[in-house]
């Protein structure tokens, strides 16, 4: 197997009594695109948000480049090369597009203080600099010619793009991202998949949470499959697709919402 | 009679740029924590009795007493943020349970300034000269000069700050969105401390040079915080300039009504006034946006 990047070992979350992550083991190899999927209530989200960091673990460790990531605090993984996307898209309003991308370079540049007032050329050129590499990105989604719109005049199909471009600006490690397709619109949904085709050619390691089953099969190299908490598959797509206890997860949830 | 309009009209101008630069103050340390500073008018007495003390009973040269003056209101402004907003807003505290706080802070600050200075009223040495200077019929001297090229001065300086570096970038989205600015690896605290140091520093500077004009007094920073508060609610809170406007217009206002009324019903008029803009554009004057970001 090829190097490692995420590392996840038996990571646990309890809120309570409930158990919404037990003891979910697996592996993120460098330049490979994971999904994560599952019925709802499996525990993807807080999979994913302890991951990121904005939950802490009951139990277990997370390991990040080799190293343990475990108590890391959420502001202190993003700098490391870990960037995630948001399901709900958070972006900050009455901010430009391009701003908000800039803000995704802010761990890079993040400077003192003194430094972003008194820096003259310095911080002119490092200002520039940050400028640039923003557009660079928005070139990339396809929403250049859109930078100084504001944030409340998109599209929810363009806020994912931007989301994405800010998460990518970082040049990260790791891309995350959170249900990308979530209300997108079929075509919004194909020039997705094209982006995420091409940036995993490029060789970024991705993961990706997601309720639309197809959409992932097509986007990634392995699926790691969670019902009720626990890791139920972690396989090629193929095999995922044909496995037995994945489909009984699946069609048991039909079945009880057909119940209903 | 031009004398007078003159005369109120800078009084008005000067005054109001105090105002002003409190509201803007207050505007900052609201973007980036939610809390109304109830400690700011502190800052400014600090600033003009810090004056007396460092060119008057010390003796200083003007720079060096200037560069004091602005560590004094930095060091009070880290005291607030450690002292008061940490251990509050790590305790969960909502902001007005935090805005109870800085106003227990600003009666600590009014009660320690009693001790060193006294309750009477000092006079600040000015660092200009207050000999008049004519400009047509607009009589003026080089002090009120001063505090008004000041207020624009940091009007210009908050707008590049904001508007023109990556820090800045940083404060507006902190402004939008605390939580998400974390997970971006932008740390809210220390925004919200810059914005407490900045804010001190721009009010103890205000303090420095209407302290001439209005005489330093330990009681002096509620009244100012109040100005600066409803030059901040007229303007618009959301936005500094809007507060920093908002602080011109309570300023002109106050003196015209002085002036031409009488100051008695000032304070009432200017309020009713507020009252009437807040009917009609709840958001203050010029604000606005801060209304669609909730």
């Amino acid at each position: 197997m090829t190097e490692t990047i995420l590392k996840v070992e038996g990571a646990t979350r309890r809120f309570g009594g409930l158990v919404a992550v037990n003891a979910v083991s697996f592996e993120i190899g460098k330049g490979m695109a994971c999904g994560l999927i599952g019925p709802n209530g499996a525990g993807k989200s807080t999979m994913f948000d302890l991951i990121t960091g904005v939950r802490p673990v009951s139990a277990g460790d997370i390991w990040f480049k080799g190293q343990r990531m475990t108590n890391a605090p959420a502001h202190a993984r993003s700098p490391m090369g870990m960037a995630r996307t948001f399901q709900i898209v958070r972006l900050f309003r009455g901010l430009s597009v391009l701003e908000n991308v800039m803000l995704g370079l802010h761990p890079r540049f993040a400077d003192g203080i003194i430094r972003a007032l008194l820096g003259g050329k310095a911080r002119a050129a490092q200002e520039t600099a940050t400028r640039a590499r923003a557009m660079e990105m928005l070139d990339f989604v396809g929403l250049a010619d859109r930078a100084d719109a504001r944030i409340e005049e998109m599209t929810l199909g363009q806020l994912r793009l931007v989301d994405i471009a800010r998460a990518l600006a970082l040049g990260p490690d790791l891309l995350m991202l959170d249900e990308p397709a979530a209300g997108l619109n079929d075509a919004e949904t194909d020039n997705l998949g094209v982006m995420l085709e091409r940036l995993r050619k490029q060789g970024l390691s991705m993961l990706l949470v997601e309720h639309d089953v197809d959409f992932i099969m097509n986007a990634c190299d392995r699926i790691v499959v969670m019902d009720r908490g626990t890791k139920i598959a972690d396989d090629v797509p193929a095999r995922v697709r044909t496995d037995p206890k994945v489909i009984s997860a699946y069609i048991g949830q039909r079945a009880a919402h057909a119940a209903h | 009679m031009m004398m007078k309009l003159s005369y109120l009209l800078l009084a008005g101008l000067t005054n109001g740029s105090v105002y002003g630069l409190i509201g803007l103050s207050l505007s900052i340390i609201y973007g980036s924590s939610r809390v109304i500073n109830f400690a700011q008018g502190e800052f400014v007495m600090l600033g003009a009795m810090t004056a007396v003390m460092f060119l008057a009973t010390l003796a200083l040269p003007w720079p060096v007493a200037l560069v004091l003056v602005a560590v004094v209101a930095i060091v009070a402004a880290l005291g607030l943020d450690h002292g008061v907003y940490r251990p509050l807003v790590r305790r969960k505290a909502e902001p007005l349970t935090i805005m109870i706080g800085t106003l227990a802070a600003a009666i600590i600050i009014y009660g320690i300034a009693l001790l060193v200075w006294g309750p009477e009223q000092k006079f600040v040495p000015p660092i200009l000269s207050l000999a008049p200077i004519r400009f047509g019929f607009l009589m003026t001297n080089a002090q009120q000069l001063a505090i008004i090229a000041m207020f624009f001065g940091f009007l210009v300086a908050t707008w590049f700050l904001l508007y023109r570096t990556r820090f800045g970038l940083s404060i507006r989205a902190t402004g939008v969105n605390p939580r998400v600015a974390l997970l971006m690896g932008i740390r809210s605290e220390r925004i919200v401390q810059f914005s407490f140091m900045y804010s001190a520093f721009v009010s103890g500077m205000a303090g420095l040079m209407i302290g001439p004009l209005l005489g330093g007094q330990i009681g002096m920073g509620l009244l100012l915080t109040v100005k600066g508060f409803m030059a901040a609610i007229l303007g618009g809170l959301g936005s500094p300039f809007a507060a920093a406007a908002g602080g011109l217009a309570i300023g002109l206002m106050e003196a015209f009504m002085a002036g031409y009324g009488t100051s008695l019903y000032a304070e009432p008029a200017i309020f009713v006034l507020i009252l009437l803009v807040l009917i009609v554009r709840p958001y203050g004057l010029l604000g606005d946006y801060e209304a669609e970001r909730r």
